[in-house]
């Protein structure tokens, strides 16, 4: 009767491989045959994904697939036997071969079915193995949450690697000869443990009352890689104040020797039990041990450019691409609980973005990441946000400067204490390659990486010449760092240069520099006591006026912007040119310039244009890019040396009157448009609110007329 | 005795049993097939509930501890008391089977079928949890339940239970073909007085192998979970487990023989956990402990302002002779001694208040530190010590670790369960050098003051695990490892000894101390209005004030309203914080 049926879903499983066509129109699993005949490849991977878009599907043939997937592989096998097609191509005869003819010219000269042990088992002819695999659709299972009610089905599961044992031969069919009447015996072996077989059980030696010696033939027995490893809970699926759980993992066949320990992976697989044998069996009889017999195995992916969007996510991105404030509140998604610093969160958003590389002809490669620096009063949250950032980059490293490890943050050359070889081991900014990498306390680091580090921040490679090794490691990052000021406190009577405590050759490579200052006034002081109180009265912080987006959203806008590469349109170049002399110049005026504005510098406002309109998934570098980019760089200029602007004498109000003025009067005309009159302020490092201020005092005093629904300004000639 | 027929006490899997068949309907017309029930319970807890708190019988139930478990029978019940300390994830087992022509029976609650399975006609498998629990770091002796019996009581039952093996189990648990469970070590398992000093003899060599089990009084308890959700038992929750007591010592000779065969992976808690060492506890009912279970015949009283205040008085004159008459130290000590995390809203973990008393040297650590530690045991339920010395630091594991060779989460120093006292001497560190680990353990006693977590270490990755402990330092300086919420100079005037306390007023006192950190507490909208305004002041005043020091100012205003047994901030307790501030200062100049 269940032969019956398991022989109509072979059949149903022979329609299935012969008939699939994929996407292409191909005959899938018909070409894997024929290389499986041509000795070209050994696994036969079937996709459950393609049963279920198989058009004759039968839904109820796919439950049974995926609830009873062991003998189904058993079943799919004996479909493909009778399917398998002659080879094509000539192929050199190993051992198996030569001893396969043997036995067939064997199996007509005695051949004796009353023993089934005689009859050579389907296995031992196969030289294939079926592989079914899960659909990848849908999340994976925590290990958590495979149940019993699991056991004997196919699971998808994600985990890390915490161990691997060495691979090892298994036995699957176990063969004898018997001293006495020479036949070949089979035994399956199912279990890790079997009992080997000492009577030959042939009916020539049952008559003769023979009890034929056996003699275990290990060359002609089959033998299967075999590996097991043992899988544990991510960090992220352990529920809290929970330890993660793991699981036992088997590995057999050409899917061995796919993970090494500390691999984050995803496997299918199926989940049984393990049959106890001998003593054990009798007194344990109640439990049973599990293990996952792995069918296939993915290593997860952590790179931007290999993050694969899920489905409604792709749709929430359009979502957002759409919303015209999406740079704002991306940006203060970031740390949402860290209160204020809009605009140092924004640098952040800009550095998760990143610009695309450029590779020109001539063979010298442009960075494209960007790096800033945050420095500040110890306490400001400074490495909240470095954690933070680590948190939403899919690949991010976090370390100190004084790396607490030998290798410290580029590389080093050890020596293995087993072999006595030396090997080469990377640092932080290594392991950060392609993706970003926080360093704290980066006045503290140490003299040897100090110097590295000029060589990763600019060319993106450590070059390590040292004990023989002479090689060059790719550390493509983009460096976050945070510094506190020389004497532990930003100490306001001194020049900034005196207080940051970094050489300039350092200082310029980074494309902002952020000083973050505890700042006495009334206004914010306010704002902290009332957080604070607020959070002793409520048990919670307070409410933030808006949902920030979750880390995953933030995360998958972020890779699907750093897909594009967008470029500077010609019209742009001269305004862009046009602005980075304008800089150049005030410098020089300047008696007491405080930075050192070069090429880097043009090069950074590209940069940071460039990762502005990955944001608006633009092709093209808008002019409002280049705007915000210089805001940026000039609000990054004035967290360092606001007092000198206080010192100037002119108050915000009058200067952003002047500015406009001197536009104007440069334009020669009367008329400014609103969203003209933001751009020139915001650059100068203004906000719209004292844009607001200054239009309505001016107003009244007659000096131009405000237009009231779009703020035109018109000046009133005088 | 309208009772049940099977005594819960001493017969509980026959308990366990009846309520089965009732609920897969034997005798009745229609079978429940019991996959219905897919593990869960189906009226056997509602019985044991029943039996141990609304007949308390819960104080009939023996503790289980190495004392106790020279008598203890096998498949009784017991009660244990511990910390859970690691989770050794779930177990598969044959939760019902039948054979051939018999009905349906469950295995729930026990390691080996009470019948022989021989061949099984059909099974269902379900799944329990296994948590490994050790008795709680550092617990003081006063919340050890006193083991011994009413020795009139243990015997009589004893007797009884003797009676009971006769008539009742043997044939119920001992099916005559069950040859195995006839082995000789069962027995003496069964004869109620093994060699009474064989046992912990045994145990005490026992700490050689794996993992360093038991020491005389240290018995850990691998404890099996059947019905209950995931998320009622976390890792380092003190709990209180009454359930069914396995424990073999047969089942150990397994080791040597599934050395070959098995796997290189093998890591079975039957290996590195053997059942003739820690004994197995299958869990019928389980309920989390907070101080108060642990008060003996506590006086539930109303935590009444005018008693409350009365106790604060003594326990402060007490406090204040421990610190050799400094008064301003006892008042912050009992501030120290009520906080606790009440909440965390992002990082900061509001309620705690650390305190770091300067100051001291090495010699008068010997007199103070001894002193307060004893103070502290005779207070609190578990406190903890730790010297902070350069080797210490260079060597000690505070952090719990995940072995993967055992796949056991080695216990760390810093493993404390929620409301421990850890005192830190800092008086014996020397100037020297920390290698990477001394590196590491400074770093996570930082973590643990300041954000009150520890980074449990699974060395492919890390996991944080919320913590809540009073955190006391001595020191000479200011400690720079340990920074403290609180500094205080410690300026003691008098050496002269205390008095040990009675009994009684220890017993109000640490009910005091039980009782009022957990108070609500709320602050009015127009103290509210009075606080802000003052903070915004002193932050004008002083600008190295931050935050945290506005948070500290608020947790010690909850701290003095609580400990004067009230519930809302008043504006006397506010002037009393910042008072207290002001002698602080002053000292600290």
């Amino acid at each position: 009767m269940k032969d019956l049926y398991f022989n109509a879903d072979k059949a149903l499983a022979k329609e299935f491989l012969s008939n699939f066509a994929n996407a292409n129109g191909e005959a899938k699993y018909i070409d894997i045959l024929q290389e499986v005949a041509n000795h070209k490849i050994k696994a036969v991977q079937i996709d459950l994904e393609d049963l279920f878009n198989y058009k004759d599907l039968d839904e109820e043939f796919l439950r049974r697939v995926t609830e009873n997937t062991r003998r189904y592989i058993e079943i799919f096998a004996g479909a493909i036997d009778e399917l398998l097609p002659e080879p094509t191509e000539t192929f050199h005869d190993d051992d198996h071969d030569i001893l396969m003819t043997q036995r067939a010219e064997d199996a007509t000269n005695n051949f004796d079915a009353s023993e089934p042990r005689q009859n050579m088992p389907p296995e031992i002819k196969r030289y294939f193995e079926v592989y079914i695999r899960a659909p990848s659709k849908g999340r994976p299972f925590t290990i958590r949450e495979v149940k019993a009610s699991y056991i004997g089905q196919l699971v998808r599961i994600a985990g890390i690697v915490t161990r691997c044992s060495d691979v090892k031969p298994l036995m699957q069919v176990a063969v004898y000869t018997c001293e006495e009447c020479g036949c070949e015996i089979y035994q399956d072996v199912t279990a890790r443990v079997f009992m080997p077989l000492y009577e030959c059980p042939s009916m020539r030696c049952s008559i003769n009352k023979m009890k034929g010696n056996l003699i275990l033939q290990l060359r002609a027995s089959k033998f299967l890689k075999f590996q097991e490893a043992k899988i544990q809970e991510l960090a992220e699926h352990v529920p809290k104040g929970h330890i993660p759980r793991t699981m036992t993992v088997h590995f057999r066949g050409e899917i061995t020797r796919k993970v090494s320990p500390g691999d984050v992976v995803e496997l299918s697989g199926i989940f049984l039990p393990i049959p106890y044998t001998g003593f054990r069996a009798m007194r344990a009889g109640l439990v049973a041990d599990t293990y996952l017999e792995a069918m296939s195995v993915t290593h997860f992916k952590k790179k931007y450019e290999e993050y694969e969007l899920r489905g409604d996510e792709e749709e929430q991105i359009a979502r957002l691409a759409e919303d015209g404030d999406i740079y704002n509140k991306l940006a203060r998604s970031l740390a949402p609980e860290i209160y204020g610093h809009e605009d140092v969160k924004k640098a952040l958003l800009l550095l998760l973005v990143g610009a695309p590389h450029r590779k020109l002809k001539d063979g010298m490669k442009i960075r494209g990441d960007l790096h800033i620096c945050l420095m500040g009063d110890p306490g400001v949250a400074k490495s909240q946000l470095l954690k933070h950032i680590i948190n939403v980059a899919p690949r991010g490293v976090y370390t100190t400067g004084r790396g607490s490890s030998g290798v410290g943050l580029t590389a080093a050359v050890l020596k293995d204490p087993v072999t006595n070889e030396m090997v080469l081991e990377g640092g932080a900014l290594v392991l950060a390659d392609m993706g970003i990498c926080a360093i704290d306390e980066f006045d503290k680091m140490d003299e040897s990486d100090r110097t590295a580090i000029h060589e990763v921040m600019e060319q993106q490679t450590v070059s390590i010449a040292k004990a023989g090794i002479t090689t060059s490691l790719n550390a493509r990052t983009a460096i976050l760092a945070a510094a506190n000021p020389a004497w532990g406190r930003y100490d306001l009577r001194r020049t900034p240069a005196e207080n940051i405590n970094l050489p300039p050759a350092l200082l310029s490579r980074f494309d902002l520099l952020w000083l973050i200052l505890d700042r006495a006034d009334m206004d914010s002081d306010l704002e902290m006591a009332r957080h604070v109180v607020y959070v002793h009265q409520n048990k919670e912080s307070p409410a933030l006026g808006f949902t920030p987006l979750e880390p995953s959203v933030l995360r998958a806008y972020i890779s699907a912007a750093r897909r594009l590469s967008p470029y500077v349109p010609k019209e742009l170049e001269e305004y862009i040119a046009t602005a980075y002399s304008s800089i150049r110049q005030e410098e020089a005026k300047s008696n007491t310039p405080h930075s050192y504005t070069t090429v880097r510098t043009l090069l950074s406002i590209l940069r940071i244009s460039a990762a502005l309109a990955r944001l608006r998934f633009s092709e093209t570098v808008a002019q409002s890019d280049v705007d915000e980019s210089l805001r940026l760089m000039q609000m990054s200029k004035f967290s360092l040396y606001s007092d000198e602007r206080q010192k100037s004498g002119l108050d915000a109000i009058s200067d952003i009157y002047s500015i406009l003025r001197d536009e104007v009067a440069r334009a020669n005309k009367m008329d400014v448009r609103y969203a003209h009159a933001l751009n020139w302020i915001s650059r100068k490092g203004y906000s719209e609110a004292q844009l607001k201020e200054c239009l309505e005092e001016y107003a009244a005093l007659n000096v131009w007329q405000i237009h009231p629904h779009t703020f035109d300004i018109r000046f009133i000639d005088a | 005795m309208g009772g049940p027929p099977y005594d819960c006490m001493s017969n509980p899997l026959g308990a366990v049993r009846l309520t089965f068949e009732k609920a897969i309907g034997l005798g009745s017309e229609t079978l429940t097939h019991p996959s219905a029930f897919d593990g869960k319970d189906w009226g056997a807890l509602e019985l044991f509930r029943h039996f141990l708190f609304q007949e308390s019988g819960l104080s009939q139930v023996p503790i289980l501890n190495p004392k106790t478990l020279r008598w203890v029978q096998h498949n009784c019940l017991v009660r244990y008391r511990g910390m859970i300390q690691d989770m050794l994830g779930n177990e598969f087992y044959v939760g019902a089977y039948r054979e051939e022509g018999c009905s349906w029976r469950t295995n729930k609650f026990t390691d080996v079928s009470q019948y022989a399975m021989e061949s099984p006609s059909d099974t269902c498998i379900w799944e329990r949890r296994l948590l490994y629990c050790v008795p709680v770091p550092g617990q003081s002796s006063w919340t050890v339940l006193s083991c011994d019996m009413d020795p009139k009581w243990s015997s009589q039952s004893r007797e009884k239970r003797r009676r009971m093996n006769d008539e009742d189990e043997v044939p119920m648990d001992l099916a005559p073909e069950d040859e195995v469970k006839r082995s000789p070590i069962t027995k003496k398992m069964r004869e109620n007085e093994p060699p009474a000093s064989s046992e912990p003899m045994d145990l005490k060599t026992a700490s050689m192998s794996t993992i360093q089990f038991v020491d005389k009084d240290n018995l850990p308890c691998l404890v099996k979970i059947y019905d209950s959700p995931e998320s009622d038992l976390k890792l380092n929750d003190v709990f209180e487990f009454i359930g069914v007591l396995t424990f073999y010592s047969e089942l150990a000779v397994e080791k040597d023989e599934n050395d070959e065969l098995s796997n290189i992976l093998y890591d079975d808690a039957r290996v590195h956990l053997p059942p003739n060492k820690v004994p197995r506890l299958h869990c019928l009912v389980h309920r989390k402990l907070a101080v108060h279970d642990f008060l003996l015949g506590s006086p539930i009283m109303e935590p009444k302002p005018h008693l409350v205040k009365e106790i604060r008085e003594a326990l402060f004159r007490h406090l204040t002779v421990v610190l050799g008459n400094d008064g301003v130290a006892a008042h912050f000590m009992l501030l120290h001694l009520l906080s606790k995390v009440h909440t965390r809203v992002d990082d900061v973990a509001v309620g705690k208040l650390s305190l770091n008393l300067t100051g001291l040297s090495k010699e008068s650590v010997s007199v103070f530190g001894t002193r307060l530690s004893q103070a502290f045991k005779n207070l609190l339920p578990f406190t903890n010590c730790m010297p902070l010395t350069l080797e210490y630091l260079n060597t000690a594991s505070l952090a719990p670790k995940k072995d993967y060779q055992t796949n056991r989460l080695i216990p760390g120093v810093l493993q404390l369960p929620e409301g421990s006292h850890l005192m830190v001497d800092e008086t014996q560190l020397e100037s020297g050098s920390l290698n990477s680990i001394g590196i590491d353990n400074v770093k996570l006693l930082k973590n643990l003051i300041e954000f009150q977590k520890v980074e449990y270490d699974f060395q492919y990755y890390k996991v944080e695990m919320a913590a809540d402990v009073q955190l006391l330092i001595f020191s000479e300086g200011k400690s720079n490892i340990v920074p403290a919420d609180l500094i205080v100079p410690f300026q003691p005037s008098s050496l002269e000894s205390s008095e040990i306390p009675v009994g009684e007023a220890l017993e109000a006192w640490r009910w005091y101390l039980a009782t009022v950190r957990s108070l609500p507490h709320s602050i009015g909208s127009e103290m509210q209005k009075v606080v802000e305004d003052d903070l915004v002041a002193a932050r004008q005043a002083d600008r190295s004030l931050g935050s945290r020091d506005f948070s500290r100012w608020l947790t010690m205003a909850r701290l003095i309203s609580s400990s004067l047994g009230e519930t809302s901030l008043t504006l006397e307790h506010w002037q009393m914080v910042k008072e207290m501030e002001r002698l602080r200062k002053e000292r600290l100049k």
